[in-house]
């Protein structure tokens, strides 16, 4: 009976809802080390698990210690200890354990709240003969973020915090060189000594991604301002995206750089700002543009509306502008490209856009994401502009302009990470990322570690102002729209 | 090892009464049925909400409708406040799960898995002592504490690019194929060592009886390295190696190496020659010696105290004491001065033999302070082949001194100090043959000359030397 009651109050969710669960079934995010963006996923109930003899390994050692150990234990500090070594055996730089207040970062920052400098930060492995380095790498720096306005850019290497060394490989390394060339005891002894100092001041990197993605202390209540605004207008505030709140003082992060070889020092005051998803305007009255800083439910909510805003205005062209959007959630992404599918086959049939490959045991099978076909696409010529840090679901949407719209893109090559990833959350608001698959274009090429190739390339523009002026990506795409135009009339 | 099986039989029992109780909801009548009924129309009600929510809770997305979202945070802090408990099972189960089916990567094999999510488990509790034994460890340590493996026989150490053999053994395979203190070897049977860890090394020189393995070694010297094939044989765990140190006032030293289940008994040996050859004062080496089993501890220290002497008292979780006494019949009657030599890498059941033996004003201590491992655990098999070390109680000295140091500001602090603190000269290596380098021996010796010389038998007698006694 009680069951009864719970099953039937399930069910009327499922009928209600059920458009958005067959949805909700592929949710999927992406995220370096950096909170980035999130979805949700509870495990599955019946986990089944296929050695039950593992299982129970598991909870005779977990039950003995309960039992035998010489203080009393905390099992939810056990679990989230099993769980970080559990996930971060599998040796994926996209799976890891995340605790309650990380995970409550990463949804937050898929909202558009960031904390912290406002750059996704990600680590880079690099091999050099022998030499094995993990470095924190800068991926994207989110428009009006501190990082931005100290002038971090994506591809910044982090070497040091606040005058602590980021541990980025065997601090024993070079005592290891010196033995293998025989070198004298003192001299061994020494460099040993100078590797120990370097270890006492360092941090992991793991412990410094955290301290560049959390807020000082919470000092006034500042909320974030309004969404965009939706004016056609050029806003004024161009590059006043981002809304950083005062930070306190003394809270400054000194951070050593590496870029091009170069070593360069940036004092960064770390705080929180909201991201707004979109900006768009109309260039000339003809030439709609669509800056996304965020992939998320509310970026095609507000995308949705731009454009009809723009068309209504007279688009005849448009510009998407995705250099250095790192923050996303496919379904938004799917959602945003929905008003530019044109019909393929039947009536009704659902257009592939990009594809999925996953494992099924110890086989990779594809499947295709699809989208029905818009009742009126919009069949303007698209410019889409990328540069390094275009990255994983934004890097999908390019691309599959590209092929499912005829998009040309214009800029960089994009960050490469094709990376399916799901956040999953457990019963104590902890949970974990998992990398579920990877993305490829419609006809099956991937861009994983390649990234996508512009089709006409230009060097990064030192700023994103949403004006032509000092944007050579942006006036040449402008211009191409112009000449495309001009073709077809 | 401690009842093995208590654990698993508990558990099963739980389960048991779990499933058990069912059996009294199955008679209902008329009106008491109608008048229940009423009763849990609320409870049908929320459960059905319940059901709705928790299938919204499952399904929300992030999506638009922000009614919905309100509705449901307000009613989910109602009637479902956020659980802020994990059941490690639970969590285990479902996330390796999730791993075999849908991450994207080839994963590993599912053994591997449970390992390292034991280890994490296990790592959480912040006592490195409580460990997961894999079957490979789990059957390294039973050779260890046995005394006997089949090997080489020599005492490696970690080294640049390889393993520095400390000292062969005396009649081992190592010392009849010529290999020399101080080679480093860089390759086991082709294989360079530069990457590979030193009990990775050792388990590579490691294997079965009469097999052969070939050693690359690299030798002071020589200007190439070279190589040297050597037949595995049944090696005799060092555990005891005695030392006149000073043939003059007959000066002995005992190098304990480990507290394995021979060492009694070799101890016992050691101990017969000392007398028999009438030695004037002993040096119980314990440096470098990192323990072993606490019964053989008791063992050792009843050696040099009298029946019933307190040895050592275990804490355990309750905080009732244990107290291990000193065992009838091993007493050796020494009246002669003992001093017992320690450094950093003493531990465990050396701490409990020098903190009873400093206690009960037997011998002096002098070097390093101590490890400070003064933690006891029990080893119990959790499969056929693997087992969990598990912190179960604490020592403490005769005087109640706690053995296990503590983390302060990134230092350990604790453990024994000694009665006579030396440093030791930094390029010292522990069983060198060469012992003018040996600054805390030098130490030892020159207070037992002394000793000896002023004719004054007797331990109480060497302390009351001491400048100051804590």
């Amino acid at each position: 009976m009680l069951g009864l009651a719970f099953a039937s109050g399930w069910l009327t969710h499922r009928i209600l809802y059920r458009g958005y669960l067959a949805r909700g079934s592929e949710t999927v995010v992406q995220r370096d080390f950096a909170p980035t963006l999130a979805d949700a996923r509870v495990p599955s109930k019946e986990a089944k698990v296929s050695e039950p003899a593992m299982t129970a390994l598991y909870f005779r050692v977990f039950s003995l210690v309960q039992q035998e150990f010489v203080e009393p234990i905390d099992p939810t500090r056990m679990a989230h200890g099993s769980l970080q070594m559990l996930l971060s055996s599998l040796n994926d730089p996209h799976t890891q354990y995340l605790s309650p207040e990380q995970r409550k970062r990463w949804l937050n920052a898929l909202n558009g709240q960031v904390e912290g400098i406002g750059a996704l930060l990600g680590i880079l492995a690099r091999k050099q003969g022998e030499r094995e380095q993990q470095l924190l790498r800068v991926i994207s720096v989110l428009p009006g973020s501190p990082a931005q306005r100290a002038g971090i850019q994506s591809g910044d290497l982090i070497v040091e915090v606040n005058g602590k060394w980021v541990l980025s490989e065997d601090p024993f390394y070079e005592v290891l060189e010196l033995q293998r060339a025989h070198a004298d005891r003192k001299k061994i002894r020494e460099a040993n000594e100078r590797a120990r100092e370097r270890l006492r001041n360092s941090l992991t990197l793991s412990e410094a991604i955290d301290l560049l993605s959390r807020a000082p202390a919470p000092s006034a209540s500042s909320q974030p301002e309004e969404r965009a605004s939706r004016e056609v207008a050029p806003q004024e505030n161009a590059d006043g995206q981002g809304d950083a709140a005062a930070p306190s003082p003394n809270a400054k992060i000194e951070l050593t750089l590496k870029r091009a070889g170069q070593t360069l020092k940036v004092k960064i005051e770390p705080g929180r700002m909201q991201i707004r998803p979109l900006e768009y305007r109309l260039f000339e009255g003809r030439w709609g543009y669509l800056r996304f800083n965020l992939l998320n439910g509310t970026a095609a909510k507000e995308a949705a509306t731009a454009l009809k805003t723009l068309q209504q205005g007279g688009m005849k062209g448009l510009i998407i502008d995705l250099r250095g959007t790192a923050v996303g959630h496919q379904d938004a992404c799917l959602q945003i490209l929905q008003p530019f599918i044109t019909k393929q086959g039947g009536r009704g049939k659902q257009v592939p856009v990009a594809l999925v490959e996953y494992r099924e045991g110890k086989q990779y099978r594809k499947r295709p994401l699809s989208l029905p076909p818009a009742s009126q696409p919009i069949r303007v010529p698209i410019a889409v502009l990328i540069d390094k840090g275009t990255y994983n679901v934004a890097e999908l949407m390019a691309l599959a302009l590209r092929t499912g719209a005829k998009a040309q893109l214009f800029g960089m090559p994009t960050a490469g990470d094709a990376s399916q990833i799901a956040l999953y959350k457990l019963r104590d608001g902890s949970g974990f990322t998992l990398t579920i698959g990877r993305y490829l274009g419609v006809d099956g090429t991937g861009f994983h570690q390649r990234g996508i190739q512009p089709d006409m390339r230009i060097a990064d523009a030192p700023r994103l102002q949403g004006q032509p002026e000092g944007d050579p990506a942006l006036a040449r795409a402008l211009q191409w729209l112009s000449q495309t135009k001009e073709a077809k009339t | 090892m401690a009842q093995p099986d208590e654990g698993g039989k508990n558990m099963r029992a739980c389960f048991r009464s779990d499933l058990s109780d069912r059996s009294d909801r199955r008679s209902w009548q008329g009106g008491r049925a109608l008048w229940r009924l009423i009763l849990a129309l609320p409870v049908l009600v929320s459960l059905y909400l319940l059901g709705f929510l928790s299938a919204e809770m499952v399904a929300s997305t992030g999506r638009p409708g922000e009614s919905i979202a309100l509705l449901r945070s307000t009613v989910r802090h109602l009637l479902l406040p956020a659980e802020s408990k994990l059941d490690p099972l639970e969590a285990f189960q479902s996330t390796l799960s999730e791993i075999e089916t849908h991450f994207y990567g080839q994963p590993p094999p599912i053994d591997k898995l449970t390992y390292a999510a034991i280890d994490g488990m296990l790592m959480a509790l912040g006592d490195p002592y409580t460990r997961f034994m894999e079957p490979e460890e789990f059957r390294r340590m039973q050779e260890d504490t046995s005394g006997s493996f089949t090997g080489i026989g020599a005492l490696l150490e970690d080294a640049p690019g390889g393993a520095r053999v400390v000292r062969p053994l005396p009649n081992s395979p190592a010392i009849r194929a010529g290999l020399k203190a101080g080679d480093i070897i860089i390759a086991v049977d082709g294989k360079s060592l530069e990457k590979v860890a030193l009990e990775e090394a050792v388990r590579m020189i490691r294997g079965p009886r009469f097999t052969r393995v070939t050693l690359t070694i690299r030798r002071e010297g020589e200007p190439n390295p070279i190589t040297i094939t050597i037949q595995r044989d049944r090696v005799e765990s060092p555990t005891v190696d005695l030392y006149l140190d000073d043939s003059e006032n007959k000066i002995y030293r005992l190098w304990l190496q480990n507290f394995s289940e021979k060492a009694p008994q070799l101890l016992d040996r050691a101990l017969q020659q000392v007398q028999r050859e009438g030695g004037r004062a002993l040096i119980l080496d314990l440096r470098t010696n990192p323990g072993g089993l606490l019964e053989s501890a008791i063992e050792v220290a009843s050696r040099f105290l009298p029946e019933d002497s307190l040895v050592v008292s275990v804490k355990g979780r309750t905080g009732i004491l244990e107290n291990r006494r000193a065992l009838p019949n091993r007493y050796r009657h020494l009246k002669i001065p003992i001093v017992v030599l320690m450094n950093s890498s003493t531990a465990s059941a050396s701490e409990i033999v020098a903190g009873a033996l400093r206690d009960h004003k037997v011998a002096i201590l002098i070097g390093e302070p101590s490890y400070g491992k003064g933690l006891v655990q029990t080893v119990i098999p959790t499969s056929d082949n693997t087992a969990v070390a598990v912190t179960t109680a604490k020592y403490l000295t005769p005087n109640g001194t706690d053995l296990n140091a503590k983390m302060v500001e990134g230092k350990r602090v604790g453990g024994l100090t000694p009665d006579i603190e030396v440093k030791q000269h930094e390029d010292w290596r522990p069983g060198e043959e060469d012992i003018s380098k040996d600054l805390v021996l030098q130490r030892a010796l020159q207070l037992l000359r002394e000793q000896i010389q002023a004719q004054q038998p007797g331990n109480n007698a060497l302390r009351a030397r001491l400048p100051a006694e804590r």
